[in-house]
Order: C-alpha cells, then structure tokens, then sequence
C-alpha cells in the first residue's frame, strides 16, 4: 500500500518540474475528477460504460457457462466446435466491432455483441478445462449417495467448478473493461471511452487521466469490493 | 431390518479384458457380516461396487431383499479413502447421505463415532482417523440395513485400525445390519465377520467359504488368533 503514496509524490514532484499542461499534477487530475463528477458528465459516463461491461460480462459469462460444460462433458461437441473456438480466441477484437457496427449500426446491441462474441471463448475454455478436472471420486461418491441432479451441481459439481469460474470472471473483466472503452471510441454516444476520445481533440491531458483515474477506482472497487469477497467466502474451507 | 443379498452374476468385464467374473453366484443372508478376502485386482471391490449400484455395467442380477440393487433402500458405503467433500464441514457431509436428517440427529451421530463437537469443521482440520470416523458416520446417516466397506482400515497404522474396528464392531452391535466387508488383512475378517469368503482366479471364484461361528462379541485373542491363521492360509490361494 506505501507504493500508493509513493507514486502519487514522485508524480507530483516530476509534474511540478515540468510545469507543462500537457502533464498535469495528481492534485490538478483530483480537482478535474471533482469538478467533472459535479459539473461534468463523468458519473453519467462511469455509469454507461459500466452498464456496458457488466451486460457484456453477464451474457458472456452465461453463454460462456453453458457451452463451457456441454464440452466439457461431452467429447463430440468438444470435437465439432474446438477449431471454431481457436478462431474466436484469436480474432481481433477490433474487427468484430467494426463488422457488428456495420451490420447493426452504432448501436448498443451491437456494441454488446461485440463485447461478448470476445469474451465468449475464454470462459468456454476456462468452464470447459474445469469440467475436465473434475473428480472422478466424487462422481463415483455422488452415485454412491444416490444424489439427484441438483444436490450434485450444489454440492459436487459447483464448488469443483467455482475456482475456474472465478478466473474466467477476473480476466473476463479485465479483458472486458479494456474492449469497452475501444469500442466506445470506435462508435458511441457517451461512455468513458467516448469522452476521452472527446478530450483527445482537444489534448485535455488532465480530463483524459481524470476520467481514467475514476475508471481505475471503479475496477479496483469490483476487485477489492466483490471478488475477492466472493473469493474469500467460496474458499474459507481452503484456509481451513 | 438386515437385508439378505443374492447375487448371480453372469458376467462382469471392463473392456475387452478377460471377464473378471463370469456365472458366479455368492448368497448372504440377512444380518451376516460377510469378509470378502483375495489377492489384490481379483474384483473384490467391483463386486462391492456392484452391490452398491455404483456400476450396473453387467449381466445378471444383484438383489437386496429381492429389490434389485440399484432400486432397493441405499446401502451406507465406506471407501478406501474417506472420501468426504473437502469444502463441506463434518456435519454437512454426514447431512449430504442424509439430508432429512437433521442437524441434531448428525451431530448425534458424530458424536456416536467420537467426533462430538467436530461438526462445524472441516475435512482439512480434522486428522485422518477423524476422517474415517467421519466417513463411518456418513455411512450410517441414512440408517441403513446393509453396510458396504472397501479395506475401510487400509494405509491407517496398526493402533488406529485397531482402534476403528474396535469403533466399527460397537456400531454394528448397535445397529445389527448386514455388512460386506472387503479387506486384504485376515485380521479385519477375524475380528468381525461371522463369514469369509476368499475369492480366486480370473474370472473369481470362491476359493473358499467359512463360517467363523464363534460370535463376534464372545470371540478372546486366542479365538481371533486362530482365525487369522486359518484365514491367512485360504487368503494364499490355490497352490
């Protein structure tokens, strides 16, 4: 936590040895992230482009869950569809929202769209090796117990699965924040993306790292505030 | 009630192996506490798995009570390992055999096996005897009439096995279910069945089956010694 501090001094030491506009103290980015949450349209902003990954991250993450067990648990899809799957993990990103603003236009559908045809094949992987790690002592347990279907997604399948959907879900987020806010450049009508694109015109140094400093807050607040919490409470048995 | 088992397997193979069991007929009746004694690989655990219902990749028919095995009251099962849900404390892995137990009820029988006061905690906490007991527990939640163990004392040292069977031949006083018991050591089978059954050869047969009539409860060390001795000799196989 001292690198924190650490950081912000040094920046604001090398700011004010520059004396430049084009490279801003961190308290002048603090003043700019105030009077444009209060004055500006950053909160509006904040809450578009959050909007937009987290509905790209549910729909991903959905789909991605789905298609992630049915190959993993059967060997013939996982054959129809793996070539399919290096295809998507290595498109360009770039391309796939340039083709779905052609076809659908600027819009929020394809924006999503875009978003989650990215994503998609990352957490199939992920859910996909997942499901091949799965205990086979546990399922022969399972059968044993004679448990239904639901008490062994509850209580066999789940918590087996639950590490790998963690990891899909952090850098589902991380690639999905990142590819938001290009798309956003690309074809928007607001959004941090957007705005800083905006500011770009103009060289507006301190707004571009004001709105960027609040987009990091919000990524670390996910991190710190709801993934790790959830980390801690699924793996309290780990720490047992 | 202690069901009675008859088993008349017609065939039994993984793959394109030899059949490990082909026309082999074995009858237990109610409330005996059978030992499955034999080489290692010779089926005995597949036959337990059968029994159980775990695998129904065969040919013939297992009957529990005249139910076949996969549609009769669940048997309790103990592994070779303990096998509990390491993300599930004691008590909800006792629950998990037994969901409408209760909390009450699975803290009693815990309690039972000498684990009162360790239900809140987990697998990783407990040492492996308290595993095993923890398993024996998970086996009874359901209260059943059949008991099924595979070598449940296997890789414990010598005091701790001691210690289990001793556990072991309380819980069955206690209960009085019928119980298949597969084992690799003459002593387990000297100690707590009434029968041992040595399986042999590929497909298994039944090399040999003895009663061991002397009940359990009345059995002194010089009984039990010479049990073993007498099991240890069939448990060589033919010559």
């Amino acid at each position: 936590m001292l690198s924190l501090p650490l950081l912000l001094g040094f920046w604001q030491v090398l700011a004010m040895l520059a004396a430049h506009r084009l490279f801003p103290t961190p308290i002048a980015v603090a003043e700019a992230m105030a009077t444009l949450a209060l004055e500006g349209r950053l909160l509006e902003d904040l809450g578009k482009t959050l909007a937009r990954a987290l509905a790209g991250f549910g729909l991903a993450m959905a789909l991605g869950i789905a298609l992630g067990l049915a190959l993993g648990r059967q060997a013939w899809l996982d054959r129809l569809f793996s070539a399919w799957l290096v295809v998507g993990l290595n498109l360009p990103a770039i391309i796939v929202a340039i083709v779905l603003f052609i076809w659908l236009g600027l819009t929020e559908t394809a924006l999503i769209a875009a978003v989650v045809i990215n994503k998609v094949p990352l957490v199939i992987v992920t859910i996909r090796e997942g499901v091949r790690s799965f205990s086979a002592d546990y399922d022969e347990l399972a059968r044993a117990l004679r448990l239904d279907w639901w008490t062994r997604l509850r209580r066999i399948h789940w918590p087996q699965l639950l590490p790998f959907m963690l990891a899909a879900a952090r850098t589902g987020l991380s690639l999905i924040w990142k590819i938001v806010l290009v798309f956003e450049v690309l074809g928007s009508d607001g959004g941090v993306g957007y705005r800083v694109s905006v500011f770009f015109q103009f060289f507006d140094v301190t707004a571009i790292l004001a709105y960027t400093t609040s987009f990091i807050l919000v990524v670390l607040a996910f991190e710190y505030g709801i993934l790790r919490v959830l980390e801690r409470r699924a793996f309290a048995w780990r720490r047992a | 009630m202690a069901p009675g088992l008859s088993i008349a397997i017609a065939e039994k193979r993984f793959g394109s192996a030899p059949p490990l069991f082909s026309d082999f007929r074995l009858e237990v009746a109610p409330g005996s506490i059978l030992a499955l004694l034999g080489p290692s690989g010779i089926g005995k655990s597949s036959l337990l798995r059968l029994l159980a219902g775990i695998d129904r990749d065969f040919s013939g028919t297992i009957a529990i009570d005249g139910v076949a095995a996969d549609r009769a009251p669940m048997p309790g099962f103990v592994f070779q390992d303990a096998r509990l849900l390491p993300w599930l404390s004691a008590r909800d892995n006792v629950l998990l055999a037994a969901p409408a137990l209760g909390a009450p009820a699975a803290k009693a029988l815990l309690d039972q096996v000498g684990l009162g006061g360790r239900g809140p905690d987990f697998p990783a906490q407990l040492s492996g005897g308290m595993q095993r007991r923890a398993a024996l527990a998970r086996a009874l939640a359901a209260n059943p009439g059949l008991l099924l163990l595979d070598e449940p004392f296997v890789s414990l040292d010598a005091a701790l096995a001691a210690e289990m069977r001793a556990l072991l031949a309380r819980l069955i006083a206690a209960n009085q279910p019928s119980m298949v018991l597969v084992t690799h050591d003459a002593e387990d089978a000297a100690r707590l069945a009434d029968r041992a059954v040595v399986l042999a050869g590929r497909p298994a047969a039944i090399f040999a089956d003895l009663a061991l009539s002397v009940p359990q409860a009345e059995r002194d060390e010089a009984q039990v010694a010479e049990y073993r001795r007498r099991l240890d000799a069939l448990a060589k196989g033919p010559a």
